[in-house]
Order: structure tokens, then sequence, then C-alpha cells
């Protein structure tokens, strides 16, 4: 962090890399997507939510894709394993932090949903057997008393419920540490992330519409202000995304004014 | 960095959500997550 932060004697100010600026735009939209989903399934349910908020990321990384996809350089293998990863991710992550943060609020929803790297460590141990180091033991049992305080004053109104709440979020989390791995793997074939980024959404969104439509005939309720909201959502995480991939590639670069 | 989303969660939700109620051990909470995660990233 420090280390985008630096001094100009020139100009007598602090001068910040264009990647911490990405970095907090990447923050601010991540941190807003589970606000904003409260506004949004006051007025639809959270599996019509999934079917406004992933198509509306998806534009978005369409819109960004002449940019930043160069078409020449794909890879087809790569691109099959992306549309595989697409059926299931990232609509199941939405849907389960959707129905998470209806059921506990976004404080608790976003801080369980955010650990992601604890799967990616465990995953590393069981698969890998690489060993935990003491600073990691550490971590762990900060994240583990972290979750226990967040959800220790509302057990008076949760009663027995809390445990398998809590799963829902834990759930979310582990599905983006068991995809991860499965896309660096296509990315090894196709380094490029919002390609990645542009299938997995693609198919999900497809996947995700065609099962709201099969929804709504049963019923469910469609409301356009609930799928504004959701497609706000929708925006931010998407916004998340690409600004998180750009602030990762300026990481190198130090300059902000350059 | 991006990490500490969750805190951004909790101030925005503190501005805009007024029947969200923010105690101060979801606050305290939220943050030992973060760090463990943020110490977790760099361990």
């Amino acid at each position: 962090l420090f280390s985008g932060i630096r001094f100009s004697r020139a100009s007598g100010r602090y001068i910040i890399s264009i990647a911490i600026v990405l970095a907090l735009v990447s923050t601010l939209s991540f941190g807003a997507g589970f606000v904003l989903t409260q506004f949004g399934w006051r007025w639809i349910p959270p599996s019509l939510g999934a079917a406004c908020s992933i198509p509306a990321s998806t534009l978005l990384f369409w819109c960004a894709a002449p940019f930043l996809v160069a078409p020449g350089s794909g890879d087809l293998g790569a691109a099959a394993l992306f549309a595989c990863i697409g059926l299931f991710f990232p609509g199941t992550v939405a849907l389960l932090n959707f129905e998470s943060n209806r059921l506990m609020g976004p404080n608790i929803a976003g801080a369980l949903s955010s650990i992601t790297p604890v799967f990616a460590v465990i995953l590393a141990v069981l698969l890998l057997g690489e060993t935990l180091s003491s600073t990691r033991v550490l971590a762990l049992a900060a994240i583990v008393c972290g979750v226990a305080m967040t959800s220790w004053g509302r057990g008076k109104t949760w009663s027995c419920r809390s445990v398998w709440l809590l799963a829902l979020p834990l759930a979310s989390s582990a599905v983006r540490g068991l995809v991860q791995p499965i896309i660096k793997l296509g990315l090894a074939w196709w380094p490029n992330p919002i390609a990645a980024a542009v299938i997995c959404y693609t198919v999900s969104s497809a996947v995700l519409v065609i099962s709201a439509r099969l929804h709504s005939t049963s019923g469910a309720a469609f409301d356009r202000r609930g799928a504004l909201w959701f497609a706000a959502v929708g925006i931010c995480n998407g916004l998340a995304v690409l600004a998180m991939y750009a602030a990762l590639g300026k990481g190198q670069s130090p300059s902000f004014r350059r | 960095l991006i990490a500490s989303y969750p805190v951004v969660t909790l101030v925005l939700s503190r501005l805009f959500l007024k029947d969200e109620p923010v105690r101060t051990l979801l606050i305290g909470g939220v943050a030992v997550t973060v760090g463990g995660i943020i110490f977790l990233i760099l361990a």
C-alpha cells in the first residue's frame, strides 16, 4: 500500500499511484454492492435479482472487452473451460450472497464473503500438502474470532438458525475459492482475465435468465424498481472486478502523473 | 486494500440503512476479520 504513495519534492505533494486509486474504486464498488442489494430485495426476490445483476455486470464487461481483449489472441480450449465455469460461477455466488444479505444484513454477509483467501489456504494445505506457518495460523484464528464477534450479538434474535445461516456466505466464499484455481488453469492458456470474465458472466447470465423465466411462470413477482436496484448492484460489482484487474495490472508502475 | 471492502459496507450501511443495526461488537468483528484476511494475504 505504502509503496504506491510517495512524496514529490518538485510539487511538494504526495503522489498516489494509479494502482492505489483503482484499488480504492474496487473497494468502494464492492462495498456499495452489498448496501444496494438491501434496496433491491425489497422489491424482488434474490433469485430474480441475480438474473438482473449478473447480466448488468456482463454488459459492462462487453463494453470494456473491445479495449481489453484482442480476439486474435484467444484460445478455444480456455474459452470452453471458462464457459463450463460460467454454468455455475458467478451465478451461484450471486444467489448465495443476495440470500445471505437478505437474511443476515450487508455487514455480516460482506465480512463473511470476504474470507475467500481462507479457502485458498485450506485448499493449498489439503491438495498441495503445504504446511501452515505460525503467522497464517494466527491470521486464521483472528478471522474465526472476527466472524464469531460479528454474529455474537445477533444470537439473541437469530436463535438456532444462526449456524446454518452462516453457511450461506461461507459457501459463497468456498465456491469462489474452489473456482479460482480452475480459472487460473484457463488463464495459463489464454492470459486475459477480462476475456475469462466476459465468457463466464455471459454463460452465467444465460443460465440465470432462463432460470428466472422458468421461475416467473410459477408466480414469482417481477418489479422494475427491484430490477434497477439489482442492475446497479451488478454495475458496482462489474466495476469492482474491472478496477481490481486494472489495479493488479498497474501494480508495477508507481507513477500517477507520468 | 481491496480486502477491506467490508469496512466500506459498514460505513455505507451506517449512512444509508437506518434500520440496519451497527453495534460495537459488529464493528469490532468486521475490523478483526478484515485484519485477519489482510494478515493472511501478506503472510
